[in-house]
């Protein structure tokens, strides 16, 4: 594994995972290791992304982390998980449903299995508002949010059902319930694979915005390499379970140092550069 | 410092699924098990009276307790009841089996084609679902009963008459469901006639909800007969475990096995099917096992 | 004398159940006109609500166009007027990728059961051992080597870029002219997506196929296309040959789409985020994005 990070004296990282391993069954008395060896941090107010394939292990490291591995006694978990230094590996239902309601939102790629079709969207927010740190927990303040998350008709939005909201609406309304609980730390797992681009532009903007102006960290996962490079400042690639390179945006993507990370962008590049035909990685699964 | 954990401590501490001891005990009996009962119970029914006396066989004591010879005691007129209820046991599977195949047959037909095709063959299947669906089968039992006579297959006619459009209704949500993915729609472009695609394509991935559905009316079959037979509804001819039951009742404070063994047959085989339709269900549903 | 596919003027209005606010009938498709012949790659770029894939599915005969709403015509004879014979060789010579992300293979059939199937179905082959030829043919074009092992497994059992190639061998089985692409790329991991797409290309070159690709991912179009209609809303907003379109948009929308994609570079990417407005549009009681 290549590191460029910089290890000058930081405060105490929000989040430090060490040495993740997460197995699965996947049916039939089989297993895989989805995780093999991770290790990351996330420093309070940073924006980190990782970056990596279907198969990386991101998604699942991502829900270790939230708490979120299906309940099931067939899955292993191994290593540490530490937010502000307290251990989350093995952690009771109360902890975790703590950690969940007050210190990190969640927004994950299909807003529609998230938020509740039957409940008004301000019903939505003011709910995450009732269950988060916030003092504030009228319907003004759920509409601050919603305007904090882009949605500059809030007062319009309140009444309306998740069924009536396109889909980029529908996942800011996933950003202001994450950010209704005043939450330490942003989780987004594909947040706009699943948009239009034109769509998925302004989202990230209305994301960025508010990351920065609630201070809050960011923890961005994503197959998309210039979403990542567009909005983290630490990056981690990870290829089957494990990061086999982490820096800064700018030392990742003007000078990576593993053969994966030279490939994948050698590939993405491939499709907007002069070249010929497009660049298959060496590392493509297929 | 890195902690070793497995997923079993976090059941411990509450955060998995917790099961308590009994509920563990209690999911212990797979799909396996249930087969073997039902399985178990067949050949008692059909190849225990190889080994047995004849039901027929008048020549015991009357209304004796089990005992070596008469394991599960005689009747009042002398019959060994283990000869009998293994008779009366090939009844009650019979039309309970037959019951699940006729409903399975009805409900895929009427069920796919409503369900694949949609719109007005759908409107016009529903309404003929439903109006049979809210016939009383006890009501239906005793008119039909009255006139026809009750035998064997009129049994069955009724049976399957009221419990089709349960299971036709899950094959139609099921076919509705399966018409949508990709590749049904490829399988248009491709050609196909649409009989075809609903036979090849729609129907095979539609079967795993039909298959518990029918094992449950298996079940509810058995006790349904068994309950018209209790009520003197059965075919006369052909003692079910119901009728035996039903000979069973002026004997019920003194001859307690009459009332018991058949009883408890009952009781045991439908449980096995509803039972076994559960853990199918589960197993074809692997939500809990599996991990995408 | 190449077969042409050409839709000319078609339309499509779906009727939708009244919802609260919104247009009980909706023109998915409003007077499009599309062709596409062996040896081209034409592309539909646009976003989802364009109608793109409608038309798709009316070019495959998949759906109708409206009673007034133009005609759809391959090799010169409308779709709606073809007898059984030439609607099965319309179907045969007219193959369709069409990507659904759920189940775009039946779960229960083989890799072998599928392609075979339509051999059969379009009698290219009647004996088994020349049906048996025809799949592993199909096979190796696509790159799925050893062909036996793949053969044999079913839709689980393999990856999303093989799924592809599968459904990209069952497309060129049939020697077909023209092959419709809808989204056929769009879920896959970028090196993949790659390998495909260079794969399509082969095609193109060795057996001339024509491509009619559906996507709302502009920077697959730049690479591999000849030909580009945007789509907006059921109509297409602009046409060109696709240097032209990348160099000249001469709409609105079309530059819109075309700066709708980040390149990964940190430096450029933070500026295509930070130089676009995060809100959304309220334009009287309908909202838009």
């Amino acid at each position: 594994m290549t590191s460029n990070e910089n290890s000058s004296a930081q405060p105490e990282p929000l989040i430090d995972v060490t040495d993740l391993s997460v197995t699965l069954p996947t049916g039939q008395r089989q297993f895989v290791r989805a995780v093999k060896s991770v290790s990351l941090k996330v420093y309070p107010g940073e924006r980190v992304g990782i970056v990596g394939e279907s198969g990386s292990g991101k998604s699942v490291t991502v829900r270790a982390i939230s708490g979120l591995l299906p309940e099931s006694p067939l899955v292993e978990v191994g290593g540490s998980i530490r937010f502000r230094g307290r251990e989350l590996v093995g952690a009771s239902a109360r902890d975790w449903q703590d950690i969940r309601s007050k210190r990190i939102g969640m927004i994950f790629q299909d807003p529609m299995s998230y938020l509740n079709p039957t409940m008004t969207i301000g019903r939505q927010v003011r709910e995450a508002l009732q269950r988060g740190r916030s003092e504030d927990r009228s319907m003004d303040a759920a509409m601050r949010v919603m305007e904090l998350a882009g949605l500059s008709s809030a007062a319009d939005l309140i009444g309306q059902y998740p069924f009536q909201l396109s889909g980029g609406m529908r996942q800011r309304v996933l950003i202001a319930i994450a950010l209704a609980k005043s939450p330490e730390l942003i989780v987004a797992d594909e947040p706009t694979t699943a948009l239009d681009a034109t769509i998925q532009r302004r989202v990230l903007r209305s994301l960025d915005d508010s990351v920065t102006r609630l201070g809050t960290s960011l923890l961005l996962i994503t197959h998309d390499l210039a979403v990542v490079a567009g909005l983290c400042d630490r990056v981690y690639v990870m290829f089957r379970g494990e990061i086999v390179e982490s820096g800064t945006a700018e030392q990742i993507y003007y000078n990576p140092q593993h053969d994966y990370t030279k490939d994948l962008l050698r590939s993405v590049r491939s499709f907007t550069d002069d070249s010929e035909e497009l660049y298959v990685s060496e590392y493509a699964r297929d | 410092m890195a902690i070793r954990t497995r997923a079993k401590s976090r059941t411990e501490s509450g955060q998995a699924a917790l099961r308590t001891p009994v509920q563990q005990f209690l999911r212990l009996p797979s799909t396996a098990f249930f087969l073997a009962l039902i399985v178990l119970m067949a050949a008692f029914c059909f190849i225990g009276p190889l080994f047995s006396a004849s039901p027929t066989d008048t020549s015991f004591d009357v209304l004796k307790a089990p005992d070596a010879t008469n394991l599960a005691g005689t009747d009042s007129l002398g019959r060994d009841l283990l000869s009998r209820m293994m008779v009366g046991g090939q009844i009650s599977l019979f039309v309970g089996l037959a019951v699940g195949f006729i409903c399975m047959t009805l409900a895929v037909i009427i069920g796919g084609l409503a369900g694949f095709y949609g719109g007005v063959v759908d409107t016009l299947l529903t309404k003929v679902a439903e109006f049979f669906q809210v016939i009383p089968p006890i009501i239906l039992a005793l008119v039909s009963i009255a006139m026809l006579g009750a035998s064997l297959p009129i049994i069955i006619t009724i049976l399957s008459i009221t419990m089709w459009p349960q299971v036709a209704r899950i094959v139609r949500a099921e076919c509705m469901r399966v018409r949508e993915l990709g590749f049904v729609e490829s399988s248009r472009a491709a050609g196909f006639r649409p009989l075809r695609i609903l036979w090849s394509d729609v129907l095979p991935n539609a079967f795993a909800p039909v298959l518990v559905a029918t094992t449950m009316t298996v079940g509810r079959a058995i006790l349904l007969e068994s309950g018209l037979a209790f009520l003197g509804l059965g075919d006369a001819n052909t003692p079910s475990w119901g009728a035996l039951l039903n000979g069973a009742q002026a004997y019920m404070q003194t001859a307690w096995w009459l009332t018991l063994f058949p009883g408890v047959a009952i009781f045991v085989i439908v449980l096995a099917a509803n039972m076994l339709g559960d853990r199918l269900n589960d197993s074809l549903n692997p939500a809990l096992s599996r991990v995408k | 004398m190449h077969a042409k596919l050409v839709a000319t003027g078609v339309s499509k209005t779906f009727h939708r159940k009244r919802m609260p606010g919104a247009a009980p009938t909706a023109k998915a498709v409003d007077g499009v006109t599309i062709s596409v012949a062996p040896g081209d790659f034409t592309a539909i770029v646009g976003e989802s609500g364009s109608g793109k894939s409608t038309m798709a599915r009316i070019m495959l005969g998949l759906i109708e166009p409206d009673h007034d709403g133009g005609t759809v015509t391959y090799d010169g004879i409308p779709l709606s007027e073809m007898n059984r014979a030439q609607s099965m060789k319309f179907r045969s010579s007219v193959q369709c990728v069409l990507q659904d992300p759920s189940a775009a293979l039946n779960p229960r059939k083989s890799v072998r059961q599928v392609l075979a199937e339509v051999v059969k179905l379009h009698g290219i082959a009647t004996t088994k051992a020349d049906i048996e030829a025809k799949v592993h043919e199909a096979l190796s074009i696509v790159d799925l080597t050893p062909t036996a092992t793949y053969a044999d497994r079913y839709p689980h059992q393999l990856s999303g870029g093989q799924r592809q190639r599968v459904l990209i061998a069952r497309a060129v089985i049939l020697n077909p002219a023209i092959i419709i692409a809808d989204e056929a790329v769009s879920a896959l991991d970028v090196s993949v997506k790659a390998s495909i797409l260079n794969l399509l290309g082969r095609l193109r070159r060795e057996l001339n196929i024509g491509y009619l690709f559906i996507t709302h991912d502009l920077p697959v179009v730049q690479k591999v296309a000849d030909y580009v209609y945007v789509m907006k809303n059921g109509q297409v907003v602009e046409e060109a040959a696709k240097d032209e379109l990348f160099a000249n948009p001469k709409t609105t929308y079309t530059r819109e789409l075309l700066a709708a994609a980040p390149l990964p570079d940190p430096k450029l990417a933070r500026d295509w985020i930070r130089s676009t407005t995060p809100q959304t549009e309220a334009i009287g009681t309908a909202l838009v994005d």
